[in-house]
């Protein structure tokens, strides 16, 4: 479904990332783990078109490198940055909503209603607060009405940029409980993630990442010792 | 300014007024709309500074040119209704005053309709608070700044338009316009309608009446002091309130 080929990326003179290629197939979850700094945000924002890149990006059959950011997300990927993609001063429905908005062309405010219930049903609490402005929920709200959002596309790919980053123990349960969701549902996702126990658990397959390079991957069952795990970060 | 003069034009060549209205209003919208696609848009890494020191820039070429083709002096712009002054409650006044009340309340209530009422006015806010997140939703956020310039310049030609008859029209007139009406959103509150209003009010109100009981060289004065007392005592503006941000 999305093919990463030789993703080079260069901050001013500063070479982030080197000669990455990554493959996501449908229906897969695919994890890339890494420390800080390691590069891992940089890919994604690459492949969504956030930042300039050499190399070549395939969605679907489809050579997408060049493409401009609403352009990408318009082909059915939604993208979960670690910088929330929420607006503080608009209410969480209205949130809703807008991350909504090109399917409300479509689907008319009918199918935001069908959509919202759905959405409802696992963000409970956003419904209670759906009056109030994003910006009075907590971190960890702020971080599900994120998530809500990019669900409320039906995308064909879902691109998660470490979403468990300061939520408390309960909510990173409820997290990877969704995304449990997400893989029963045949959702293909794309994560990065720092908490490589629980992300080993749930990914079918797993890149390692170490100074801006794939050090190690394969299937995620393979890298469930921890041994395994500081061999592929450290070497050895 | 361009609202002002393009109205003395239209009037001059006897465009019917509802006609050369919809013409000025759509010429300086779309003038609008171009510089945000040829300048802005195209602007290097732009920052807020850059954008203002464009924009001025901009402001001056359009106001020199406006110089070559109308010349520095002022022209006279036609009232809109045919009875000179309305009286209401013992109060005689221009029937033209009596325009711009009603011409700004319709603004005011179209703009709020838009912006609070319609799905894309909400994604006109949106998109001003976090561009990035609104691509991620697949929204082309260079074409809503675009309609953003657009509508701005819409309202703004609308309000030069039927102030005209008032202020005359001058290639130099929206500078000070531009400044009272900036020292409104001030007084009222940045991004806030209601503010915007108020705050206008304010200083209206007040210029008349340092005009009426001090002298009317001083009423400009008056405007500023009030920005300045106003950013002294609540920067935010009367109605204003600081980013909704829960720590």
């Amino acid at each position: 479904m999305l093919k990463v080929e030789n993703l080079t990326v260069y901050y001013g003179r500063a070479l982030a990332v080197k000669d990455v290629n990554i493959e996501v197939g449908k229906g897969e979850i695919v994890a890339i783990v890494g420390s800080n700094g390691a590069g891992k945000t940089t890919i994604l924002n690459a492949v969504m078109g956030v930042l300039k890149k050499h190399g070549r990006v395939v969605f679907e059959d489809r050579d997408i490198t060049n493409l401009k950011t609403h352009e990408i997300a318009n082909l059915g990927i939604s993208y979960l940055p670690d910088t929330r993609t929420i607006f503080k001063n608009l209410t969480v429905l209205d949130n809703l909503r807008v991350a909504f908005y090109k399917n409300l062309k479509v689907e008319g405010g009918k199918g935001f209603k069908q959509k919202l219930e759905g959405i409802f049903e696992h963000f409970t609490n956003l419904e209670e607060k759906m009056v109030l402005k994003a910006g009075f929920l907590s971190g960890g709200e702020q971080q599900m009405l994120s998530i809500a959002q990019s669900l409320m596309r039906e995308p064909k790919l879902v691109i998660l940029d470490e979403p468990s980053a300061g939520l408390s123990p309960k909510l990173v349960k409820d997290l990877f409980n969704i995304i449990s969701f997400m893989k029963k549902n045949r959702l293909t996702v794309l994560i990065v993630e720092q908490n490589v126990n629980k992300t080993i658990k749930i990914a079918d397959r797993v890149y390692f990442l170490k100074n801006g390079k794939i050090v190690a991957s394969g299937k995620a069952k393979d890298f469930q010792d921890d041994n395994i795990i500081k061999q592929a970060y450290f070497g050895g | 300014m361009l609202g002002g003069m393009l109205q003395f034009y239209f009037m001059s060549i006897h465009v019917p007024l509802v006609a050369s209205l919809f013409l000025v209003s759509l010429i300086v919208g779309l003038l609008g709309y171009i510089i945000h696609f040829v300048f802005i848009k195209n602007t290097k890494n732009p920052t807020e500074l850059s954008l203002i020191i464009l924009t001025i820039g901009l402001a001056m070429v359009i106001r020199g040119t406006a110089m070559l083709i109308f010349g520095k002096n002022a022209h006279s712009v036609g009232q809109f209704l045919p009875f000179e002054s309305v009286t209401i409650f013992g109060l005689t006044f221009s029937s033209q005053y009596l325009v711009v009340l009603v011409g700004a309340l319709i603004l005011a209530g179209l703009l709020f309709y838009v912006l609070n009422l319609t799905n894309f006015g909400k994604v006109m806010l949106a998109a001003s608070q976090n561009p990035l997140a609104c691509s991620i939703f697949g929204i082309d956020v260079e074409m809503v700044k675009s309609v953003s310039f657009f509508l701005s310049g819409f309202l703004g030609a609308v309000g030069g338009s039927i102030i005209a008859p008032i202020s005359f029209a001058k290639y130099n007139i929206g500078l000070i316009m531009g400044l009272k009406g900036f020292s409104a959103s001030v007084v009222g509150g940045f991004g806030n309608n209601v503010g915007a209003i108020v705050g206008g009010l304010i200083i209206g109100i007040s210029e008349s009446l340092s005009a009426g009981y001090i002298s009317s060289s001083y009423k400009d004065a008056v405007t500023f002091f009030i920005m300045i007392l106003v950013l002294f005592i609540k920067p935010s503006g009367i109605f204003g309130s600081k980013d909704v941000e829960r720590v």
